[in-house]
């Protein structure tokens, strides 16, 4: 067991960079279609939900007092039968998901920045610098998330700062508050896109004990849905609702029209080119869960054996989950979205309403 | 473990971006071998769109026009006429459209641009107003001056006689998604004798004719500078402009506009707009008038503030009825009035689109005449000095 090899900081940095991947790529057109141009007010719609998460997945892992991984916690919850069963469902959707998202950061370079590159390069290179990241000490991978962190949350907030003169206030300001419902609605897309951090608890259990992780983990959720703002705020702002929507990767978008004083332009290739780290995190990631939970399920010593199955699972599902970039984008935004959505709103509150011990006292009678 | 991590970080050597670069990203290419577009022209002609590009990089003028009939196309048939060198739009910052172009390919050319990899939202658009993009293009460009740098110098020139306002290839876009029209900067390659300096007595330039206005079907009619520079009164983009206004004592005095401000009072009924006033402040400092004019007499100032205002009245009546006349919000009244009272805007029952054509709209301009910036004494001053 490598408990204590990532502190609960640089777990929640490695969470942070992770999503800083779909929140790029999904979020603009997620909220613009649903809220409209005010959809920069549902990252706060989404808040609670946020923090509820974060209490439901506290709970989940939480057994008698310890924190174990969520494939140990699931089995002292549910019996050892159903627990491996839900924690194999689990694992699967991870590295289907692991596919997706591997699948989704091919595309994204393809259409920005290389037109005339190919997927069968882009896939293996990235999964296999994440299966790096997923093989290395988890002590290493949480320093690379602390310093990753810092690096991309200053790049963001540079992007938005160079944006700047360029925002159109009119576009966002002020917000339709006829709408309402719709920027609550618009919270939906924000959860599908940070709620998946739930599916990293696999590792919660080697991640050292940490008395104020509640605190920490809503103060994550918070500074998260704050740059999520700022970025919708940006996107939008320099587009426009109609155009941004219209776009596959607006904030990319955004990027390649910044122009600092007639100075600097076109550094969109670098943010694109650099924000693939954080898909390798996001990969490698997924990839140091799902072997956590395969580890867990068949009580093998050594977790590194499972990231090689999982990363060919994972590359498997990039390359068939569909035939080209546009049947992609539709079903990245409709199937998994769903998936994701059960997981938060159905699955979550289910098992962390199981009281613990009680199936498993059931199973070993 | 080390030599498993050494063995999956080889594949990084193929990133270096040394050999020819096939095998990964297949088209880098060395700085000295591109050929950087700054001007793109399109204009059309029958069922054919040319496409002219002009590049102006370290001295070395240059323009390629070739026929197509997609822009991709044509802008890829360019490569056929240059020597050695690859042709980049990435730093394309001017788009003109010839007229027919404009009426007919307006939106076509819009989404290229959306869609190009290299091409970039805030490139500037102009509509090349009673003639081609070519026209433009290559008339001007003997004169010294690349057609980008031309372009550049223009834009700060309609700014300050508050023409027109340039608008990028973005705002138009989200202008034609958000409201239905929008305006587009337009100009024309004129032949003046203006320029003294120009060898044959002759010069071609290039000339702001006002807006064009497009709707998503394509260019929809031209706005004449006083039209255009009523839209800016309205907008807020006035620039430096001067006007001129006979001052009733038989003389022309001229002021330079310094500042607009419209106020906008929109009024419910019922949940529904039903009227909308629209009050405009004009700040000015005077720039000409005859030495008899005594200043410190406020009666004076009065009269030319009224003069002023009643020039400008007339601006604004013409677009807000010419705006009312095509249902064409393109001063983009919508927004203002919105954001007076965005609650009241948002919960009304009738789109602001269905209401503007039939909305009952009155407009005041007043104008506060500050100062002048030199030789503000009056009449009465210089008698007491003599």
């Amino acid at each position: 067991m490598e408990r204590d090899g990532m502190t609960f900081r640089q777990y929640l940095a490695a969470i942070g960079v992770a999503l800083f991947s779909p929140i790029s790529r999904l979020l603009p057109r997620g909220v613009l279609r649903i809220a409209g141009f005010s959809g920069w007010l549902s990252p706060l719609a989404a808040l609670p939900f946020l923090l509820l998460e974060v209490c439901m997945v506290k709970r989940l892992v939480t057994v008698e007092g310890e924190t174990l991984g969520l494939g140990e916690a699931l089995e002292r919850r549910l019996g050892r039968g159903p627990g491996k069963a839900v924690t194999a469902l689990l694992t699967l959707w991870i590295v289907f998901y692991g596919g997706v998202m591997l699948r989704a950061g091919g595309e994204r370079l393809l259409s920005t920045i290389y037109p005339s590159a190919h997927l069968g390069f882009f896939l293996p290179a990235i999964l296999g610098l994440s299966v790096v990241f997923a093989l290395g000490k988890l002590r290493t991978a949480g320093r690379c998330a602390l310093v990753l962190m810092l690096f991309f949350t200053v790049v963001l907030a540079l992007s938005c700062a160079v944006a700047l003169p360029s925002l159109r206030w009119d576009y966002v300001w002020p917000p339709d508050f006829s709408r309402a419902g719709d920027i609550a609605l618009g919270a939906l897309p924000v959860m599908d896109v940070l709620s998946p951090w739930a599916l990293l608890s696999f590792l919660r259990g080697r991640v050292s004990r940490d008395e104020n992780c509640r605190n920490r983990a809503w103060r994550c959720m918070l500074f998260l849905a704050g740059l999520t703002v700022l970025l919708l705020l940006a996107t939008i702002g320099d587009l426009g609702p109609a155009l941004a929507l219209r776009q596959q990767y607006p904030f990319f978008v955004m990027v390649k029209n910044l122009r600092l004083f007639d100075l600097l332009e076109r550094f969109d290739a670098m943010v694109v080119g650099i924000w693939v780290i954080t898909d390798y995190v996001l990969l490698g990631m997924l990839l140091l869960s799902s072997s956590a939970a395969l580890q867990s399920l068949s009580g093998s010593r050594h977790r590194q054996v499972w990231v090689p199955p999982c990363a060919g699972g994972m590359l498997l599902a990039a390359f068939l989950v569909a035939r080209n970039a546009f049947s992609f984008a539709a079903f990245s935004e409709r199937i998994v979205p769903g998936v994701n959505l059960a997981l938060v709103f159905v699955l979550l509150p289910v098992l962390s309403l199981i009281p613990p011990g009680k199936k498993l006292e059931k199973t070993e009678k | 473990m080390k030599r498993a991590v050494l063995f999956l970080l080889l594949p990084l050597l193929l990133l270096s971006g040394c050999g020819d670069g096939r095998l990964v990203f297949g088209e880098n290419r060395e700085i000295e071998q591109l050929v950087p577009v700054e001007t793109l022209g399109v204009d059309r002609s029958g069922e054919l769109i040319t496409v002219i590009a002009s590049s102006a990089s370290l001295g070395d003028r240059l323009l390629l026009k070739t026929p197509g009939v997609t822009l991709a196309r044509a802008m890829r048939e360019m490569q056929n006429y240059t020597e050695k060198k690859y042709i980049f739009f990435g730093h394309t910052r001017q788009l003109l459209l010839g007229e027919a172009a404009a009426r007919e390919e307006l939106t076509e050319c819009l989404a290229f641009v959306e869609r190009d990899a290299a091409l970039r939202l805030d490139t500037r658009l102009y509509v090349v107003q009673g003639g081609t993009a070519e026209d433009a293009m290559v008339l001007p460009a003997g004169g010294g001056q690349s057609v980008g740098d031309l372009l550049e110098s223009l834009e700060k020139d309609v700014t300050l006689l508050s023409e027109s306002h340039v608008t990028t290839c973005a705002e138009v876009s989200e202008a034609l998604a958000g409201r239905g029209c929008a305006l587009v900067s337009a100009l024309a390659a004129v032949r003046t004798e203006n320029v003294l300096s120009a060898e044959e007595g002759e010069a071609v330039i290039l000339l702001s004719t006002g807006y064009a206005l497009v709707t998503p079907e394509g260019l929809c009619r031209f706005l004449d500078l006083n039209l255009s520079r009523g839209v800016n009164l309205l907008t807020g983009e006035v620039g430096g402009d001067v006007i001129e206004a006979p001052d009733g004592e038989g003389h022309w005095f001229a002021a330079q506009l310094t500042g607009a401000e419209a106020k906008f009072r929109p009024g419910y009924e019922e949940g529904e707009l039903t009227v909308l006033d629209i009050e405009l402040k004009l700040s000015c400092t005077l720039s000409e008038l005859p030495h008899t004019t005594d200043l410190s007499d406020p009666s004076v100032i009065c009269t030319l503030e009224t003069a002023i205002a009643a020039l400008e009245q007339a601006r604004i009546t013409a677009v807000l009825d010419l705006s009312q006349a095509l249902g064409l919000d393109f001063c983009d009244l919508g927004t203002r009035v919105r954001r007076a009272s965005s609650l009241r805007f948002d919960a009304m029952e009738t789109p602001w689109e269905e209401l503007f054509p039939g909305l009952e709209i009155s407009s005041s301009v007043s104008v506060n005449l500050e100062r002048s910036y030199d030789g503000t004494v009056s009449t009465v001053d210089v008698r007491e000095v003599r």
